[in-house]
């Protein structure tokens, strides 16, 4: 669950270079929104983590060619991605597989393409 | 300044020099506090004959600045009317520095019509497609039938990573009833929540034409939460 919003937290509008103070109505409708969006936060990371998926699978769909043997080890992995999303389904585990260092690179291990 | 008698005879040819013009020849007069007409004239030496010039010769670049906001407090959202007309055609948008109140999230953008007390246009015809990359991997995002323009599809709030920019080319088809309102395409520098770096080419379109919507604004905001930073220039695209 992403942050929940209260009317407090919405800001004045700037129009044409002035600050506008919005009516109570109007802030809610913007409570309203983020929170909608906010609601929907470890959806959108299982979205991005099956993206992340996808591009490791593809990476490694030529090794299923009729003149290649997959190696058991891809095999393996392959299985592993394509359960990622039924053995992690908490906000938590999402925010664990999607974690990143410094330089951006994705720090879990289930992303590293196994060598023999 | 006190008057000085001028001789029988009026003054010789040549004889004014600099150190008869005081600068109230020119401060004296009224500014014209604007742009100058192309009529307009200036005086110039042309290789040591004075000469009139027409303004229209000086060409001050094929840039007009219509707009720039530097906001540096948090703000719901940001909007800007009456800064798309028949007198362009083409815009160009700077977008620097737009840091997000909300670890995560990401900058959005709309139409606004109706002049100078403009009304954001929320109406489900906007169309966008984003193809990018991030560390290791690339990340798109796109919609149709969408009630805004996304310009990213993450933020980080750390200003030490310079937040989102990005370089759009914006065009609005005033001067024909059957083209599109509204049509952008650029580049986008952004991060995830994490700091990791993004860029996108990103290509957008108002599916409305300009005889159902006359475009002459824009609105800037969050996807979440207010917008602490944002810095824009928009300049028009001079015809001639």
């Amino acid at each position: 669950m992403g942050k929940v919003y209260t009317k407090d937290d919405v800001a004045p509008s700037l129009v044409n270079g002035k600050l506008i103070e919005l009516t109570d109505e109007q802030k809610q409708a913007k409570v309203d929104e983020w929170n909608a969006y906010e609601a929907k936060s470890a959806e959108r990371k299982l979205e991005r983590i099956k993206s992340i998926r996808k591009q490791k699978l593809e990476a490694t769909d030529w090794m299923a060619n009729s003149d290649y043997t997959m190696p058991d080890y891809i095999k393996t992995w392959r299985q592993t991605l394509r359960d990622l999303p039924q053995n992690n389904t908490t906000e938590s585990q999402y925010d664990t597989l999607l974690a990143r260092d410094a330089d951006g690179n994705l720090t879990n291990s289930v992303w590293t393409q196994p060598t023999e | 300044m006190s008057k000085t008698q001028i001789a029988t005879g009026g003054i010789a040819n040549d004889a004014v020099s600099e150190e008869h013009l005081d600068a109230t020849a020119i401060t004296g007069h009224t500014a014209l506090a604007e742009a100058p007409a192309d009529t307009d004239e200036f005086l110039i030496s042309d290789g040591g004959t004075l000469k009139r010039l027409d303004a229209s010769y000086i060409g001050g670049g094929g840039l007009t600045l219509l707009n720039h906001t530097n906001q540096t407090s948090d703000v719901g959202d940001v909007n800007i009317d009456n800064v798309f007309s028949t007198t362009y055609d083409s815009y160009i948008l700077i977008i620097r520095r737009a840091i997000m109140a909300t670890d995560g999230q990401y900058l959005k953008m709309q139409v606004r019509s109706g002049g100078s007390s403009g009304s954001d246009y929320s109406t489900a015809y906007y169309d966008y497609v984003a193809s990018g990359r991030e560390v290791g991997s690339a990340s798109t995002f796109d919609s149709t039938n969408d009630t805004e323009f996304h310009l990213a599809n993450g933020g980080d709030n750390a200003e030490s990573v310079g937040g989102t920019s990005a370089f759009l080319t914006i065009h609005t088809d005033h001067s024909d009833n059957s083209g599109a309102a509204m049509t952008f395409h650029g580049n986008v520098k952004t991060n995830d929540s994490g700091s990791t770096v993004r860029t996108f080419n990103i290509a957008g379109q108002l599916n409305v034409a300009t005889s159902t919507l006359t475009a002459t604004g824009l609105r800037f905001f969050s996807n979440s939460g207010n917008i602490s930073k944002i810095t824009f220039t928009l300049f028009g695209v001079n015809k001639s």
